[in-house]
């Protein structure tokens, strides 16, 4: 069982949609995550930077063939934090009453 | 009750968006469209030719089956922007994959067989060609499968 855990680095809108991502991958590469979050690549430098200070993210730059490539994924403190983050936001919404699309089995 | 740092309504507004990132994760196929006639093609011209039963054919086509089947993958691999977490594929998923695999498995052997039977020429390779069309039809559902039950399993939670 998940023990519920806000936690306000993670809550940030744009972090948020980055650790998301990355809770669902075992690791997704800069550009995806840049096209899937809208940001720029300064923007999500800095994002996953304080992401990678904390902890929650690591970030590997290596190449494919010839070409660079630089991926993010979460770590096992990221992937607490976040499972605990949604738990505590589940609590929230549902201590207060609204209705929330159910979770599929 | 709401906790002081965050509304109800903005923890329900945090959690549609984290859904929505992760339908987004799964909403594209992984593989171009021509990954299952491909492969299926791949196997049916190494079959033609080890029916040939003609030595330099089967060495040509040897190679090329090994060249392209690696091309296929690595262009596949090269193409890959994220890996999602095996782990969420599950017993269901598991189960589904294995299902295909024996499905297709028992078509190609079993049309081989019967035609072998008949006596008809080149029976393994029209085995292989039944197999490629079903891999044509079947492969892109089984990759929708996939990646619903793993988008169904990230967004509960596993």
């Amino acid at each position: 069982m998940t023990r519920a855990k806000f936690d306000d680095l993670i809550h940030a809108p744009t972090r948020l949609a980055i650790v998301s991502l990355l809770a669902a991958s075992e690791w997704a590469d800069f550009r995806f995550i840049r096209e899937s979050v809208g940001l720029s690549d300064s923007a999500l430098s800095k994002q996953l930077s304080t992401l990678e200070e904390a902890g929650y993210v690591e970030i590997d730059k290596g190449f494919v063939g010839k070409r660079p490539r630089t991926t993010a994924r979460l770590s096992p403190a990221g992937r607490t934090a976040f499972a605990g983050h949604v738990a505590a936001l589940r609590e929230i919404v549902e201590r207060s009453g609204i209705s929330f699309p159910a979770q599929p089995a | 009750m709401e906790d002081d740092r965050v509304t109800a309504q903005s923890a329900a507004a945090a959690l549609a968006e984290v859904r929505a990132q992760q339908e987004r994760m799964f909403a594209d196929s992984p593989l171009p469209f021509w990954f299952w006639p491909a492969t299926g093609a791949a196997c049916v011209v190494l079959s033609a030719a080890v029916e040939s039963r003609r030595t330099a054919v089967i060495a040509i086509a040897a190679v090329v089956f090994a060249v392209g089947i690696a091309t296929i993958v690595l262009t596949v691999v090269f193409r890959q922007r994220f890996s999602p977490r095996p782990e969420l594929l599950g017993v269901r998923g598991g189960l589904t994959l294995a299902g295909f695999v024996l499905a297709t498995v028992a078509l190609g052997l079993g049309t081989g067989f019967a035609l072998y039977a008949t006596g008809i020429a080149y029976p393994a390779t029209i085995a292989c060609a039944l197999v490629m069309v079903a891999l044509t039809a079947g492969g892109p559902w089984l990759t929708r499968r996939l990646q619903n039950l793993m988008r169904q399993a990230a967004q509960a939670g596993r």
